[in-house]
């Protein structure tokens, strides 16, 4: 079975940072994972937009980019005219980013090459020709990375509906005896962003406790906000953190903060703040417990665990910080059995073996 | 067989040779007992005769005088349904093909009813369909489009015409269309020229009696079909002393403009404009002119005009390049030219000096016609290309409502993409 997987940005230093570049690699990773432990042969591309053309595999895994050929800004519209050529062979295409001008077109050519087509909203738009044009009717199956993220787009899919949260790299993030003991610090991951509400955990934090933000900021007015709150205050800000210098914060650090809201800073509303929270599910791989806003899809990620807390609002944020500086309030699981739970739930060959499931299920 | 026929305009309604060609084509086919619906825009005239194969439920957005005098749609969204993607148009050729279940599609021109997406559905659904090529219309359909609207429906490769069995009146025809689209049509072209319905009778005539030779041209009168270089060249031989002939001149079009023209060159007394003949007064016409004159631009397709003039005697001279000069020769059948006034006005020098043998010519042109040239001979080779088109072909059993869903997605990208 071969199986393309198409995203209008690739995981890549060069192309966009977020959750959702992150979550293609991992499905095409995890799928290769299950397929392995259970003898499926799979051969797996991944076909992005926007660099030069080029072909290289990595883990066994085609990385095809094609150039964005449209004239239309933003990654969300890329278009390639060479969609068609990239797609021969394939028995299988998962569209992801698939509520958007990229999704669609690619959804349509997909289609019109007979193939059947698997979508994923990833954020990045609620393209109308998708949802009120009933593009999505053209879905062999829809893939939710969340009950919360399935609500949205629910009453537009006729067909297979699969929620699946993850798959999470847990090899990647997972504790080191190298990283040394956890300490006291909490801990804040995320693009520095107003839906992300950065500002909210700033504000909440209690003198006692020191924040290590960590992200790229992609709007300065707003780190200049969040920057004028910290002062005075026990907060470092960094930018340029990779993979490994993540790892390392996760697994030493001693709480996960996540506060993305649907209200930012500026009184706006955001849509789909937190489809999938992968910060919080890989510093829980690494063993953290969490802090979580009770915000789109960040309560499914503990559920039925005592792997943290969720909080309502800042005032209950704050208690929230304020006990964990007092230390009355700690999650009742180790951070062994975090990482299990995260492993259990939501790991490369759970989702994996389930994502393979979709795939064989839309071919028969 | 059953063949679904789809053209934008059927006769009555027409504007030239490719209505009028898609009309005999389709009762040829049925004369030879095929089941043959055609699917076209609704008429404004009144049909001669019933037509209960005849189904006018397209939409038609382009042709209307307005949009003819801009050469172009303006507004995006009205170029969008004109050239990329008329949806109700493609639900409804979908629905008779449902319905009717032909072994074949049979497309002519398309432009003006979303030419491209009717095409794409064929080709999303595999479907056995013939591409009868009288005008370059995967130009004409592809004009004015965005990049991205092209590729969604694969006509930015020519990946759209791959399913597709192409006809065509002429290698130029063909070519042209490769030119200006950029691309090479990989399965190549049948070449279906145009025809005669003459008997195949030869009918007994003279030539230039008295000495006095008579031209005539017919057709639509527009500086395209050189009917102002017709003008110019018959000024210029009257400048010439001793010359003695005629010249008329039949067809709708731009009337006002011709007459003026006529007269300010004088030529009110040797030119007379006989406004519109049907077929078969143009055939007792062509049968008493001795040349018919023909200096058309060179991106013609074919012409039918010529072969017709041809297959009753009359000499045709014919801009040198244009698609019916690959089935007639110079010398032979006509007299070829180059598209200016002195070439025009030399050939016809020769002709009235008697330094080309009309009679001989005549018969020629009328075997010729009666041959290659007739419209059995080109029903025969249509009939062939649409049976192993059909029979190449699994039809799919029946469509699948994703189709439907598809196109829709498909027009409704289209329609965001050209606007933004």
């Amino acid at each position: 079975m071969t199986i393309a997987h198409l995203t209008p940005t690739s995981f890549s230093s060069s192309s966009v940072l977020g959750g959702g570049e992150r979550y293609v690699a991992n499905v095409a990773r995890a799928v290769a994972r299950a397929a392995t432990a259970d003898h499926v042969p799979v051969d797996q591309r991944i076909v992005s937009l926007g660099g030069e053309r080029s072909s290289v595999i990595v883990e066994g895994i085609r990385l095809e980019t094609l150039p964005n050929d449209t004239q239309r800004p933003g990654p969300m519209n890329a278009i390639s005219h060479h969609l068609r050529e990239a797609l021969v062979g394939a028995d299988v295409v998962h569209v992801h980013q698939s509520l958007t001008v990229f999704g669609a077109y690619a959804t349509a050519t997909a289609a019109s090459m007979g193939i059947p087509v698997v979508l994923t909203d990833l954020g990045g738009g609620a393209d109308e020709n998708m949802l009120a044009g009933r593009g999505m009717d053209l879905a062999a199956a829809v893939v939710s990375i969340s009950a919360y993220a399935g609500a949205l787009i629910g009453s537009s899919i006729m067909g297979r509906h699969e929620v699946i949260l993850g798959p999470v790299d847990t090899e990647t993030f997972h504790p080191q005896q190298a990283d040394g003991l956890r300490g006291e610090g909490i801990l804040c991951v995320g693009r520095i962003l107003p839906h992300k509400g950065v500002d909210r955990i700033v504000r909440a934090l209690p003198p006692q406790l020191s924040l290590t933000i960590i992200g790229q900021p992609y709007d300065q007015p707003y780190l200049d906000l969040v920057k004028g709150l910290a002062r005075g205050k026990d907060v470092t800000f960094v930018h340029d953190a990779d993979d490994e210098m993540v790892r390392r914060h996760y697994s030493t650090s001693a709480l996960l903060v996540q506060a993305s809201t649907t209200l930012d800073a500026y009184g706006r509303r955001v849509e789909k703040p937190e489809l999938l929270g992968f910060t919080p599910l890989e510093a829980m791989a690494c063993g953290a417990p969490v802090l979580l806003a009770k915000t789109a899809s960040l309560p499914e990620l503990i559920a039925g665990t005592d792997a943290g807390r969720l909080f309502r609002d800042d005032e209950e944020l704050a208690q929230a910080l304020r006990e964990w500086a007092q230390g009355t309030w700690r999650p009742g699981l180790s951070s062994a059995d975090v990482r299990e739970h995260v492993v259990r739930t939501f790991g490369l060959e759970v989702a994996g073996r389930r994502l393979l499931e979709v795939y064989q299920g839309v071919l028969d | 067989m059953r063949i679904l026929v789809v053209s934008n305009l059927y006769p009555p309604m027409h504007i030239g040779g490719y209505e009028m060609g898609c009309r005999t084509l389709v009762d040829a086919l049925r004369a030879r007992g095929h089941d043959v619906r055609v699917l076209t825009s609704p008429s404004t005239r009144l049909a001669d005769q019933p037509q209960p194969h005849v189904v006018r439920t397209l939409q038609m957005t382009a042709h209307t005088p307005a949009a003819m005098r801009a050469r172009r749609s303006v507004e995006p969204g009205a170029t969008v349904l004109a050239r990329a993607s008329h949806p109700t148009n493609t639900a409804t050729m979908l629905q008779h093909i449902e319905e009717f279940e032909p072994h074949c599609v049979y497309l002519f021109n398309v432009f003006g009813i979303g030419g491209l997406a009717l095409m794409d559905a064929l080709q999303v659904l595999d479907y056995p369909w013939a591409l009868h090529l009288m005008d370059r219309v995967p130009v004409e359909v592809s004009t004015d489009l965005n990049p991205d609207v092209l590729a969604l429906f694969g006509a930015h490769d020519g990946t759209l015409y791959d399913g597709a069995s192409i006809i065509s009146m002429s290698r130029r025809l063909l070519g042209e269309v490769e030119q200006l689209c950029g691309y090479s049509v990989a399965q190549g072209a049948v070449y279906v020229p145009g025809w005669s319905t003459a008997s195949l009778e030869l009918p007994e005539r003279d030539y230039a009696p008295a000495g006095r030779v008579r031209f005539v041209a017919a057709g639509r009168v527009h500086a395209n079909k050189g009917t102002g270089l017709i003008l110019e060249a018959a000024a210029l031989m009257r400048e010439r002393a001793g010359i003695d002939f005629s010249l008329e001149i039949y067809g709708d079009g731009d009337l006002p403009w011709a007459v003026d023209l006529a007269h300010s060159l004088g030529l009110d007394d040797l030119v007379r404009f006989g406004g519109w003949r049907s077929q078969a007064e143009l055939q007792q016409i062509y049968r008493r002119s001795d040349s018919f004159l023909f200096p058309t631009w060179e991106r013609e397709p074919f012409g039918f005009a010529p072969v017709e003039a041809a297959a009753e005697g009359c000499v045709p001279i014919i801009t040198g390049g244009a698609g019916v000069t690959e089935r007639m020769v110079d010398g032979v059948h006509c007299v070829l030219i180059d598209r200016t006034v002195e070439s025009l006005a030399d050939a016809m020098q020769r002709v009235c000096g008697g330094g080309v043998d009309l009679a001989a010519m005549g018969e020629a042109g009328m075997m010729l016609c009666r041959e290659d040239l007739h419209l059995d001979t080109c029903v025969s080779t249509v009939e062939e290309v649409l049976a192993s088109t059909a029979h190449r072909r699994a039809r799919p059993e029946r469509l699948d409502w994703r189709t439907y869903a598809l196109m829709a997605l498909k027009h409704n990208l289209a329609q965001q993409l050209q606007e933004s």
